[in-house]
């Protein structure tokens, strides 16, 4: 590779634990070619963050240490330089996307200012006139619309897509030879983060800038970069051209970080999941950090003693694995064991034909009182609005939408947290809401909750023991014997039971809180985003967790998520939400091999897919999520929609049945079955 | 680190407040009117005077151990009183909100709106004052502040997950408060009690200064000041020496706490950080 703009040589950092030091990324090399989008992928803990902020030289001061090697940009060597250098080179040589748009901003300092700032730290000469229209062309370069009155707007009257689309303006304001984005869009919904990926795509277009994306999304990097790193446990496992890598792993732990991702264009049964945790700083396994968890090295001599270092598969291709040789053999022989357990599943699709739905909810409203944004008094946002839908025992049900479409307050609501303003839910046969309070709990008993932050929903003063008896207890059904069952059940090791959740890792709290979900034995489990916090190697152990335990208990779920690969994975039936209404329901798969309403499509094309760049033309939906206080009038999704008609914002579409007699879309256009145009 | 400098501080001071009444000639009333006024380490009638003795020549060292007790039993008398109130009606007024929030708030506002010190030489005036009707009257003009933090906590816990599921689990209002929140919000309050004892103790000795609090023969460190004041040119030891005591209890007391905030940071924060 002739002139990288930056060079990383076996860069090692060094971190303060309660144990003392411990290196948290070790001998890391990689280049980044001029022009070139590189990405590094890996779970939480691998030290790819650590990394990028040793590139800005932005680590903590005081716990974080570069003990060896040199970062080179441009040929110069930042860890010698003194800190007015360093600072001449941030921004205008590399800069920073930052994962969260809430954070990254001021919030006391107009937009345009802020911006603005940057381009004057590089440009002190500049006079007040020409920052102010670099940063409106900036503005205007990353898609803002209207940068003139957005200049002068603080941040919080962007939303989340907007401000990230700012970052961007910010990062490439002194045309940088090197731009880094740190998980740039994980906060992001995914038509948003379609957006701003193609904005980042432009503004590296117009500045020629390298590009480093740093993310645990398989898909965005398959879409969006050339070469890539997979990172483990601080060192680098496998480097080489992204479609090399995809196509053909070399090492098992990106074989296995493949085959754990559910797949919405492919049905697999279950998932390939990578068994134990993830190595952390400081708890790092001798010999090959994968070792312990490795199904290919299965304890050989060499994993177990010594690490091994990257080597040519190919030309442009490096695998750091003793059996590198045996990869794709093993591989194979992982989809031939799925297939084998997947048919050991007795998989007995339920349809309608049961004689009563578990859960049965009609026309379901739940409004809030909110305080205006502007002026006094108060406004309604209907967070639900008119949901019908069933459930049936065993199945599983599976709720999608984008931030503020409701479905967490649906959710919420059946289980009786928030009161519904409307509607009916019958649960087994009796309607909750008929009923007086104590009945009402009694019922409502039979549905319990699994929640997406795995951080909050243990009280972090218990302990595991504890937390999993609470249900027994708050019932006056106090039984150690079940508790220690519940955990065995959900994977949980046995002398688990007296130590806090603090202990624990975010996959493992997940099974605590679904081992304490079990405790009452329920008919149906909400699972609100449950797994989507969770890193994919622990995503798919948790995943099949729960198919499991569906199986074994014949529990219906209700799992509600923003992720359509995860909910095409888990799902029987699907519902998709936009702005308080079901859009489109059906079995999940005609919802997603022949999706209706136009809202499904766009959803589907935007996210990002491993073998995207052959088989599909992107499809970019524009525009901003509406403010659900306001929505617009008729069919909500008018405003963004392609098929949008005149009459479209007359009336609110029904659900009408699309083909097939369970297959229901809510659009006046798409009964007509136009193929999108875009 | 200074935590454990100031723990030693406090430490020596209790042993001594505990030790020196049981020894022979320290009886803080034995009066000997030939040793007014004695300065430190001074020695009248073959008696080793180590602080120095007060007007009516009572020894000093008796007498400063006996108010630091009384001082330190008023002040945590009335610190467990104002927490115990503040604690209940903060969890009332963050877990039910409602009336009874509005309720509370405004009674919290309205307290703070008067000054503390009006309301006790008030309030002293019609009941008189004694050591019962002040600690209590410290206990029950202390609690906003334990109201305030505990309601602001109990609002953000009550929507964490962990409350959320156990109401789904059939969970009553006085469950989640008993195992859910209490626990979580007292780490918090002790460290506001740490910082308000220094301030009650302050608050006796000022009002005693005034009168207002402890009656003699009975010696409280604030009356030791406001009794030394007299003989300032005489002996300035008669106001300073109990006046040092308050310094070593306040500074003891406050570096202890902020030992307490260091290290709690990390519990707290895994029990507040997520929004």
């Amino acid at each position: 590779m002739t002139d990288p703009v930056l060079s990383v040589r076996n860069l090692t950092i060094e971190v303060m634990t309660a144990t003392g030091p411990a290196r948290a990324v070790e001998n890391v090399s990689f280049d980044v070619a001029r022009g070139e989008a590189f990405g590094v992928v890996g779970e939480s803990g691998s030290g790819k963050s650590l990394t990028m902020l040793a590139i800005m030289g932005l680590l903590p001061v005081g716990q974080v240490r570069v003990t060896a090697g040199e970062i080179l940009l441009e040929g110069r060597n930042l860890l010698n330089l003194s800190f007015d250098e360093l600072r001449a080179f941030r921004g205008k040589q590399v800069s920073m996307v930052f994962q969260d748009p809430m954070t990254s901003f001021n919030p006391v300092i107009p937009m345009g200012a802020q911006i603005g700032e940057i381009v004057r730290i590089h440009q002190p000469a500049a006079t007040a006139d020409e920052v102010r229209r670099r940063v409106v062309d900036l503005l205007d370069l990353v898609g803002v619309p209207d940068p003139e009155r957005c200049y002068r707007q603080y941040p919080h009257e962007f939303s989340g897509g907007m401000r990230q689309r700012a970052m961007i303006a910010m990062a490439v304001a002194n045309d940088p030879a090197l731009l880094i984005a740190d998980e740039p869009t994980t906060a992001l919904d995914v038509t948003i983060q379609a957006q701003v990926m193609a904005v980042l795509a432009k503004a590296r277009q117009r500045t020629q800038a390298s590009m480093i994306l740093v993310t645990h999304d398989l898909g965005l990097v398959a879409e969006s970069v050339d070469r890539i790193a997979v990172m483990y446990g601080g060192r680098i496992l496998e480097t080489g051209g992204v479609d090399a890598i995809f196509e053909a792993p070399g090492h098992p732990y990106t074989v296995g970080l493949l085959k754990s991702l559910p797949r919405f264009d492919r049905a697999v049964d279950t998932l390939h999941a990578i068994p134990g945790q993830p190595a952390m700083v400081g708890n790092r396994p001798s010999g090959c950090l994968f070792h312990p968890r490795c199904g290919l090295g299965e304890g050989r001599v060499d994993c177990r003693a010594r690490m091994p270092e990257l080597l040519n598969a190919t030309p442009a291709h490096w695998v750091a694995c003793h059996a590198r040789g045996e990869t794709a053999r093993w591989a194979t022989r992982i989809d031939v064991d799925l297939r084998q357990r997947a048919s050991a599943l007795d998989r007995a699709v339920p349809g309608f034909s049961e004689s009563q739905p578990l859960l049965q909810v009609e026309n379901l409203h739940t409004h809030f009182r909110v305080a205006r944004s502007r002026g006094w008094g108060r406004e309604v946002l209907r967070a639900v609005n008119g949901v019908s839908f069933a459930i049936d025992r065993r199945q599983t049900f599976g709720l999608v939408g984008e931030s503020g479409c409701g479905k967490s307050t649906l959710g919420r609501t059946l289980l009786g947290l928030h009161r519904a303003t409307g509607g009916r839910v019958v649960l087994a046969g009796r309607d909750v809401a008929q009923m007086n309070r104590s009945r009402s709990r009694d019922l409502r008993r039979m549905m319990q909750v699994v929640f997406q932050d795995p951080y909050a929903s243990l009280d972090p003063r218990m302990d595991i023991h504890d937390i999993v008896a609470e249900p027994l207890m708050i019932n006056e059904m106090r039984d150690d014997a079940r508790v220690r069952e519940l955990m065995d059940r959900v994977g949980l090791p046995a002398d688990a039971a007296r130590r806090k959740p603090a202990e624990f890792s975010g996959g493992q709290r997940q099974r605590i809180a679904i081992a304490r979900a079990l405790a009452l034995n329920p008919e149906l489990i909400i699972l609100d985003e449950a797994v989507s916090s969770l890193d994919v190697s622990i995503q798919a152990q948790v995943i099949n967790l729960l198919k499991q335990l569906q199986q074994e208990f014949g529990i219906a779920y209700l799992f509600i998520s923003h992720n359509l690969a995860v909910v095409r994975h888990v799902s029987d039936r699907v519902a998709v939400m936009y702005l308080g209404r079901i859009v489109e329901v059906g079995p999940s798969d005609l919802v997603f091999n022949d999706p209706r309403h136009p809202y499904t499509k766009a959803l589907l094309a935007a996210v990002p897919v491993l073998d995207a760049r052959r088989t599909r033309t992107k499809f970019v939906l524009t525009g901003d999520i509406p403010n659900p206080v306001r929505p617009p009038s008729g069919c909500a999704f008018r405003t963004r929609c392609a098929l949008a008609q005149p009459s479209c914002a007359r009336a609110v579409p029904e659900l009408t049945a699309q083909g097939h007699p369970e297959h229901f879309a809510a659009c006046f256009v798409a009964a007509s079955n136009t193929p999108i145009r875009t | 680190m200074s935590a454990g400098i100031a723990m030693a501080m406090l430490g020596c001071l209790i042993a001594a407040m505990i030790l020196i009444p049981a020894l022979p000639g320290y009886d803080p009333y034995g009066q000997n009117l030939s040793a007014g006024y004695t300065e430190p380490f001074q020695t009248i009638e073959g008696k080793l005077y180590l602080l120095g003795a007060d007007a009516l020549g009572r020894d000093l060292v008796g007498r400063l151990a006996l108010a630091t007790r009384v001082s330190l039993a008023i002040s945590v008398a009335a610190v467990a009183i104002s927490m115990t109130i503040g604690v209940t009606l903060g969890l009332i007024a963050g877990f039910f909100r409602g009336p009874a929030e509005t309720a509370i708030m405004g009674i919290a506002d309205l307290q703070l709106s008067i000054p503390r010190v009006l309301i006790l030489i008030a309030v002293t005036a019609i009941v008189g004052p004694n050591l019962v009707n002040l600690t209590l009257l410290l206990g029950l003009t202390s609690w906003v502040s334990y109201g305030r933090v505990a309601r602001a906590m109990t609002l953000s816990l009550r929507e964490r997950e962990f409350v959320l599921a156990a109401t789904t689990q059939g969970a009553s209002p006085i469950w989640n408060i008993r195992k859910h929140l209490l626990p979580n919000v007292m780490p918090q309050m002790v460290i506001v009690g740490s910082f308000e004892l220094g301030q009650i103790i302050i608050l006796e000795a000022s009002l005693s200064y005034l009168g207002l609090g402890i009656q003699p023969p009975l010696p409280s460190l604030g009356l030791m000041i406001s009794e030394g004041q007299t003989a300032l040119e005489i002996n300035p030891w008669l106001s300073v020496l109990p006046g040092m005591v308050i310094f070593i209890v306040v500074a003891g007391v406050q570096f202890i706490s902020q030992g307490f905030t260091a290290e709690g940071a990390d519990a707290r924060t895994s029990a507040m950080a997520a929004p």
